[in-house]
């Protein structure tokens, strides 16, 4: 087994570069495969390019784009929903029961200081789509500056990543449109307050664990 | 459990079976990249079955949408390697399907080696 030099790496990049690869990890993923299996090989590089190229052709790298990215839809799509009925599995059950007796608690707190539950309302919707959106530009400056030619479809996707969170800061505008348009459910009833914001705790939880395992590690 | 090995020219037998085998693969070893998944089947079936990559990596995608398996990023000289590891779902799944694949080429094998009949 020989051990790839920098230059081997770059011209193997370059190669791959020319063709219609899309996004980077899947671009990252046969890169390694090519540079494995030159390490791996005796033949020269032009010849273990050439044997791979009758492989990953542009229609197969074209088929791999696309159920790439629809397969990472589905999947955090799925990891949302798992680890938001994550919070009421055991032991998380606890944290969350015990969550639900503080808010309870603290209920009429809330009600009554309308500065504090509107701040706690917007923090918590708010907090995890501009982190999700920080990363998005951050991917797209990193684009812009001419660094990588690739889209990350993790970045791509980031709002599946901040979806629960989106839908809560939506909640009161879909009371207005059920009920009543001056509703504010807000200040309606202090265990209605104290919901709606153990409702916004737990999108804030499941939004946040969603950008710092599945976004995070595929940006950085 | 060993696979049983023959020459398989057909790539719709491997395809309907490929990712019990790659389930099969994840949950004997701790982790593995797809290379190495390519190569491991080509030695133990020295180089009679052989996993195209433009089959491979599109079901280790699907297995990563539904679950069955996981991965992880590491660098390694220079460049990002992805190591793909078997779920806790992915683990049951893979006993449930190896049974039945091995049954079902138990009973293929009883159904093609029958001996005709004479009424």
């Amino acid at each position: 087994m020989k051990s790839i030099t920098t230059q081997d790496l770059q011209t193997i990049q370059n190669h791959l570069l020319q063709k219609p690869f899309k996004y980077e990890e899947v671009f990252d993923e046969v890169l390694d495969h090519y540079a494995t299996s030159y390490e791996q090989s005796d033949d020269t590089l032009d010849q273990v390019l050439s044997d791979l190229d009758n492989e990953f052709t542009y229609s197969k790298i074209n088929s791999l784009n696309a159920k790439y990215f629809d397969d990472l839809r589905k999947h955090l799509r799925q990891t949302h929903w798992s680890i938001f009925f994550g919070n009421f599995k055991w032991p998380n059950l606890l944290y969350t029961l015990a969550c639900v007796a503080g808010f309870i608690l603290i209920s009429p707190i809330l009600f009554e200081s309308k500065t504090l539950t509107k701040f706690l309302f917007g923090a918590f919707g708010a907090i995890p789509t501009f982190l999700g959106l920080y990363f998005y530009l951050k991917w797209g400056v990193k684009r812009m500056s001419g660094k990588t030619k690739l889209k990350n479809a993790h970045a791509e996707l980031f709002g599946m990543a901040v979806g629960f969170s989106i839908f809560y800061m939506q909640i009161p505008t879909f009371g207005r449109l059920i009920y009543h348009e001056n509703m504010k459910m807000l200040e309606l009833h202090p265990l209605l307050t104290a919901g709606l914001l153990l409702i916004g705790l737990v999108s804030l939880s499941t939004s946040m664990k969603m950008i710092m395992t599945k976004i995070k590690p595929a940006i950085n | 459990m060993r696979f049983y090995i023959c020459p398989v020219e057909n790539k719709q037998l491997i395809k309907g079976s490929l990712n019990v085998i790659i389930l099969k693969l994840l949950g004997d070893r701790e982790r593995m990249y797809g290379y190495e998944i390519t190569q491991y089947i080509k030695e133990m079936t020295k180089g009679e079955m052989a996993i195209t990559e433009g089959a491979l990596y599109p079901a280790l995608h699907k297995l990563e949408a539904q679950g069955m398996i996981f991965s992880e990023l590491d660098k390694f000289k220079g460049r990002t390697r992805k190591y793909y590891k078997l779920s806790e779902d992915g683990q049951k799944t893979a006993a449930t399907q190896l049974d039945e694949l091995l049954g079902f080429l138990n009973n293929l094998n009883l159904v093609l080696n029958a001996k005709p009949s004479h009424s």
